[in-house]
This record gives structure tokens, sequence and C-alpha cells, in this order.
């Protein structure tokens, strides 16, 4: 009798599902056929056919590793632990806080932070060094974890992986999900020289400040330090890579100063946090 | 011994005036915006600030940065300066003394006192697996109990907050 239960469960979640996905697309996407519709490649269910979170771990795993080896982890514990404690507090306000969250502070004298799918997130001691309050770490981590939440990373793999094969091919590339993981990460770490679409950078700003809200810290930490990467020479070569790929930190705080208005005040003097842990 | 009271007394002057640098930025206004007299919405305006006013900047505290300008002293919202404005002339910034300050000179990559190196797009294309890395980052991942237990700790208040629409 439990038995039938579940199977009754198992069949309407599937159900429910695939009405998720529109069945439409879904019919197009099996039938490997292209139709007029391929003007919207950025509905995030279509692009995302085929990618479960089980992938998603998978290839942040996959792209974190490269990452580590062009820069490994600071050697020092007790750092790694803190910025690891207050990242999942911040992850643990958005709605996968289930995921496998890891953060780390990589040996990069640049000044930048990168999201892995599936919870993997890194930002260089070069940023770290930049940070002058729990508060601003906390919001640099939760626009990080704002394009893990919205697998923004996954959908520019997608994209690319699609231009240079083929849809079709890699339809039913599909079918060999080892193949298909190894065609969507691509050479190394090469995803983060990439940029992603503007309005997900914008998107995981507010998406930071709503995080860092919720989770009592002062949601104007992250403009703050957007507006010291700001302030840094455009020609400093420790932000040619994050200025390549980033949309301007001044365009980016104007739009959240339009996103933000005043409904954030309620929160902005905000007490809580520990102290950012010092590092040499 | 003249010389050496001259040389102690200039290195002085040089040390000061890279604190009085460092201490306040310069920056401007990108959008008419009131100066407060403290840092509320409700708080008396002293003078309204039309876009692009020269400002010094003295500190941030939640969305308000202190600033002077146009000769008086008040609170503007912070997203409405911008800090470390370029200005012509070559005036030494506050972000050059930073740079002093870290060892970085501007054109190079190279911090010198570390030996640490930024990332190119070359190198992230050609990064080859680390492992172990990653592995040890699984030794360092914090639990969601753990971090809740730290939160309470420091008296970090779950609040609930929509996420903000996209601007039209």
């Amino acid at each position: 009798m439990k038995q039938l239960i579940g199977m009754i469960l198992v069949f309407f979640l599937a159900l429910g599902s695939a009405q998720a996905i529109k069945l439409d697309d879904l019919k197009e996407k099996l039938s490997g056929k292209t139709s007029g519709d391929s003007s919207q490649p950025t509905d995030p269910k279509r692009m995302l056919l085929g990618v479960s979170e089980e992938d998603e771990i998978r290839i942040g795993q996959e792209v974190g590793a490269n990452l580590l080896g062009a820069s490994p982890l600071v050697p020092n514990e007790a750092l790694q632990r803190y910025v690891n404690t207050v990242g999942r507090w911040v992850a643990s306000q958005s709605e996968r806080p289930n995921l496998p969250w890891h953060f780390g502070v990589i040996e990069s004298s640049d000044v930048n932070a990168f999201a892995a799918p599936g919870g993997y997130v890194f930002l260089t001691r070069g940023l770290y060094m930049k940070l002058t309050s729990e508060g601003e770490l906390a919001g640099v981590l939760a626009h990080e974890v704002g394009h893990v939440i919205k697998r923004h990373h996954i959908e520019v793999m997608r994209k690319g992986a699609a231009i240079s094969l083929g849809e079709s091919y890699l339809q039913k590339k599909v079918q060999d999900k080892n193949e298909y993981i190894k065609n969507l990460v691509g050479n190394g770490a090469e995803i983060f020289a990439r940029s992603l679409d503007k309005n997900a950078e914008f998107e995981a700003d507010r998406i930071g400040v709503v995080l860092s809200a919720r989770a009592g810290y002062d949601p104007y930490s992250l403009p703050a330090v957007l507006q010291k990467i700001g302030a840094i020479n455009p020609g400093d070569t420790s932000v040619a890579l994050l200025f390549k790929t980033h949309p301007h930190p001044e365009e980016r705080l104007l739009k959240l100063s339009d996103a933000m208005g005043e409904s954030l005040a309620p929160y902005e003097n905000a007490k809580g946090g520990g102290k950012l842990y010092k590092l040499k | 011994m003249h010389f050496k009271t001259w040389i102690t007394g200039l290195t002085l002057l040089a040390g000061l005036a890279l604190a009085a640098a460092a201490s306040a930025e310069s920056g401007s206004t990108i959008k008419d915006t009131p100066l407060k007299d403290k840092p509320f919405v409700d708080a008396r305006t002293l003078a309204n600030l039309p876009a692009r006013t020269s400002v010094e900047i003295m500190e941030r505290k939640g969305g308000w940065t202190r600033v002077k300008a146009a000769g008086k002293q008040g609170w503007v919202r912070m997203l409405n300066v911008r800090a470390g404005q370029a200005q012509a002339g070559g005036k030494t910034s506050a972000q050059d003394v930073a740079a002093l300050a870290t060892g970085r000179s501007g054109s190079g990559n190279i911090v010198a006192t570390s030996g640490i190196r930024g990332l190119s797009e070359e190198e992230l294309k050609s990064a080859k697996g680390n492992p172990d890395e990653l592995k040890k980052m699984d030794k360092f991942a914090v639990t969601a109990k753990d971090a809740g237990a730290y939160a309470l700790k420091n008296k970090l208040q779950r609040r609930s907050v929509s996420y903000l629409p996209a601007p039209q």
C-alpha cells in the first residue's frame, strides 16, 4: 500500500515538473528541431533542460578544481573557516539553502570573486584585503550566491556549448552525461574569463543586498564594496579581468540605486555581526 | 644637525599629507541629492546639492555618506555619490596611497612582498584541475547549523525581506 502511494506521488511530481517546463519546448527539444522560437534562448527552463542539480554540483567541482589549479587556497584554516561561516549563513537565507555550499579565499592579487555552479564560491586575497567589515564580506558572498541560485553560469555554458557544437549535437550528447558535462565546462576555468549577461550581474547585485539584509547585515555593504572597486584606477591590472567581465561599478551602483530606492532603508543600521577576520 | 632636523620635519610633513589623503577622499554627486543634518531621511536638509557637485568623503554609515560640500558638512544618500573621481591634474588620490601601502605600483601585477600574482585569461583557460585543493574546501565547509550558531552568538537577526524587482 505504501509503495502504491509512493508511486502515485512520484507520478504527480513528474507531472508537475513536466508542466513547469513548457510541453511544447520539451517536444521541440526531444525532436532536436529548432523553430522560430530561437529568439528566446534565455528562457531558463529551456536552457536548463538536461542539467540537473546533481550535474550542477559536478560541474562546480570540476570548474572549482580547475580554478584552484590556477590559484590555490590561501593556506590559512582560520580564514577559510571564517569565510565559510559567513557565506553559509548568507546562503541559508536563499531558496537553495541545502546546496553543498563551499567558500574559499584564493591566492591572487586580483580584485575579483567567482561563483562556480552548485555552490562553490571563491574570492581573491586581493578583494578580501579591500574589505573592512564582515558586512562587506557578506555582501560580496551574497552577490556570488545570487549567481549560483539563479544558475547564471550554467546558462552561459549552455549557450557557449550550443554555439560551438550546434544545438542538435548537444541534444544527442545529453545521453552521454560525462561527455555533455565536459562540453559544458570547456577548458580549465575559462568560464570565469567570460562575461555573464549584464542583467545577470544586476540581478546578482539585487539578490546580494536582499540576502545581506535577510542575514542581519547592512544591505549597503555590497554597494560600499562596489564604490571601493569603482575608485580603483581602471588601468590597474588587479581589476583588468573584473572590469572586462562586469559592467562598470558605477553602472551597477546606478541600477542598484534605482532598484533599492528606500525599500531597504529600515535595515541599514544593522548592528549585528562579528569582526572581519584580519588577514595579513 | 640642522640638516637632520630638517629631514625629520620633512618626513613628518609627508606622513601627515599621506594620512590626510587617506582619511578624506574626493568624490562627487551623481544625481541631485539633499545634504542632510543627520543620516536619516527626515533629518533637516542643509542644502540641495546638484549632480556633479565635488564633495569630500568622510565616512559611511549604513546607506549614508558623511561629506563636506559647498562649505558645509552633512550626510547624503550613499548611492548618490561616487568616490575617487579621477581629477585632472594628477593629484595624489587615496587609492594611490592605498596602492603604495599594499606594494602595488599600478603598472605591474606583482605584489613585491609576497610574490602573489593576478589571474589572466590565459591562465584561466589553461588551468589544470587541482583535486587536492578542492578536498581542502570540503574540510573547511561549515554546516548550516554551525553558521546559525555563529549568527546567534553575533546577534545577526534573520529578517524577512522580499527580493527587489528589476527597475523598469
